[in-house]
């Protein structure tokens, strides 16, 4: 039985082990310092980087999060909090069905939405398309979380005389926050590695922009034209790409993993732990 | 000594300066959750200054009192109540009712321990305070207080920054009495406080109750009948929602009138 029951776990974990290796090694050797400061270079001209695909990346990211963590969280706390009213039913049920849509048909509405009104590709149609992703990943975990906080702690803050929003942000949500953290770090590496929804909203780039009203690159888009490229530089440069990727979505995690022990770690000890000795 | 002789001593080393505290008074209050009727019509009298125990079996409706009195009733989803509470000749049962402002006056502990986990214990005891928006070099006096008054203060005072949850649960739950004294509530309801507790902590919170009456009006509802007999100035059984003998704790112990209430405290059903 052990036996039976590690042999399925190795099975689970080979996949993910095979394609880290595959990544790692071929990305690792493809990189560096160009990749990280210059933009590509013309096709069959060696040289080059993928410095606007990696700023592309987190512009498109930090976009996507401002829309989709403060209304994200905001709902999910709204669906815990309120969870037996009729909105909030009908909230949840739109938020599952949103999160099973299939990524490019958010693009798709972004593109009608934003891009065929402004009559130009941009960054911003890339980050709104994105948000809308991320929103009810968001939103589903931060309800998931929130509801696990015992309702014995929210009677105790009302009874002090907090009032329900106060009670709601400063006792539930932070009491969730270890998770509702991770859950934010998932749905970030998520988006960050989408490509679909941003082919025909953020649509790429081959330079370098940080405009948020023109086109801009993007990792998953430069690795989806780079992989494609009959020139060996170029699909080198794709593995590096995928490599960076894969460091900056275990970098988030790692981080975040981090921050939360340091503040459990001060919280247990204390200030008065440098004093003590 | 006699155990109130040495609670007396206690009352006068730690006490606080006497106060006058309002009288709580339940009018006819009925309550529901959903079609389930926890509270029958029950009245019920508590004076200023003393404390008063609210006994009797399972589900007899004992914390949907006190969860009437301040409020928390109506936020379970589906309950409602009906009648009429009064406390220091406010009538605070109303729908115009400042919920918040009354929560404040009429402090609770629950039967567990519940610190803020994210908190530490300064600001845990401080918390019901910053949410009245009292300044910060202010809180800080008042938690000393409040933790010096639970006799708490000994034990923590060099880990006021470290979190509450490292306490053991006897402190957890005098952590929690102290905040809900450091709003010094006028009103202070107790929800079986020690039924979590070991011996030790339960005498701390007993001997503390003893001394709280000084300035404060208390209900405590306890399903320990030596409890209530030895903290209680009166004691009230209820059963299925209404209050079937209210007297000073001795006479309600030793005679009861009520075939009902002597059936209950010689342990014959509950």
């Amino acid at each position: 039985m052990q036996g039976l029951l590690w042999t399925a776990a190795m099975l689970a974990v080979l996949p993910l082990v095979a394609i880290v290796t595959h990544i790692v090694g071929s990305g690792f050797a493809a990189l560096s310092t160009s990749l990280f400061f210059k933009s590509p270079a013309p096709a069959g001209v060696s040289g080059g980087g993928m410095a606007n695909g990696i700023a592309g990346t987190l512009l498109l990211v930090a976009m996507a999060s401002v829309i989709g963590l403060p209304f994200g969280i905001g709902a999910g706390l709204f669906l815990a909090e309120r969870a037996g009213t009729r909105l909030a039913r009908i909230t949840r049920f739109i938020a599952d069905v949103l999160s099973g849509l299939p990524s490019i048909v958010l693009g798709i509405v972004a593109w009608e939405l934003i891009v065929r009104p402004s009559g130009q590709f941009s960054a911003i149609a890339g980050g709104v398309a994105l948000g809308a992703l991320m929103l009810p990943l968001v939103a589903r975990a931060t309800e998931e979380m929130v509801r696990l906080v015992p309702n014995a702690l929210r009677e105790s803050a009302l009874a002090l005389g907090y009032s329900q929003w106060r009670t709601s942000l400063t006792v539930v949500l932070r009491t969730a926050l270890p998770g509702v953290l991770t859950a934010v770090l998932v749905a970030l590496a998520r988006v960050a590695g989408e490509t679909a929804p941003l082919l025909f909203t953020a649509l790429g780039n081959a330079y370098w922009s940080l405009n948020p009203t023109e086109p801009i690159a993007a990792l998953p888009l430069q690795i989806f034209s780079y992989a494609q490229s009959p020139y060996d530089d170029q699909r080198a440069q794709a593995w590096a790409g995928a490599f960076l990727l894969l460091v900056l979505i275990a970098g988030l995690s790692l981080i975040a993993r981090l921050v939360v022990r340091a503040r459990q770690r001060l919280l247990r000890a204390g200030p008065s732990r440098t004093d003590a000795s | 000594m006699t155990v109130s002789a040495r609670f007396a001593v206690l009352g006068s080393t730690l006490g606080a300066p006497p106060r006058p505290a309002p009288s709580v008074q339940v009018d006819e209050l009925s309550a529901w959750y959903g079609a389930r009727r926890a509270l029958n019509a029950l009245s019920l009298h508590a004076s200023g200054n003393t404390v008063t125990a609210v006994i009797g079996p399972s589900g007899c409706g004992k914390s949907t009192l006190l969860r009437c009195i301040n409020r928390l009733h109506e936020l379970t989803p589906g309950a409602r109540m009906q009648g009429r509470i009064v406390i220091d000749g406010d009538a605070v049962s109303t729908a115009s009712t400042d919920v918040i402002a009354l929560r404040r006056r009429v402090g609770m502990v629950f039967q567990r321990p519940t610190p803020f986990p994210t908190l530490s214990i300064a600001e845990n005891v401080g918390a019901g305070l910053r949410a009245a928006g009292m300044p910060r070099a202010e809180i800080a006096d008042r938690v000393e207080a409040a933790l010096r008054r639970t006799g708490l203060w000994p034990e923590i005072e060099d880990r006021l920054s470290g979190s509450a949850l490292a306490l053991s649960g006897g402190q957890q739950q005098r952590l929690c009495v102290a905040r809900a004294l450091a709003t010094s509530p006028d009103v202070l309801l107790l929800d079986e406080p020690t039924a979590s507790l070991d011996p030790v902590s339960t005498q701390r919170i007993e001997e503390l109750m003893y001394e709280l009456r000084g300035s404060m009006t208390i209900i405590l509802v306890t399903h320990n009948l030596q409890q209530a007999a030895r903290v209680a100035d009166r004691t009230a059984f209820v059963l299925d929602g209404c209050v079937v003998e209210h007297d000073v704790s001795r006479a309600l112990f030793t005679t009861p009138r009520d075939p009902r209430t002597e059936a209950y405290v010689t342990g014959r059903f509950g």
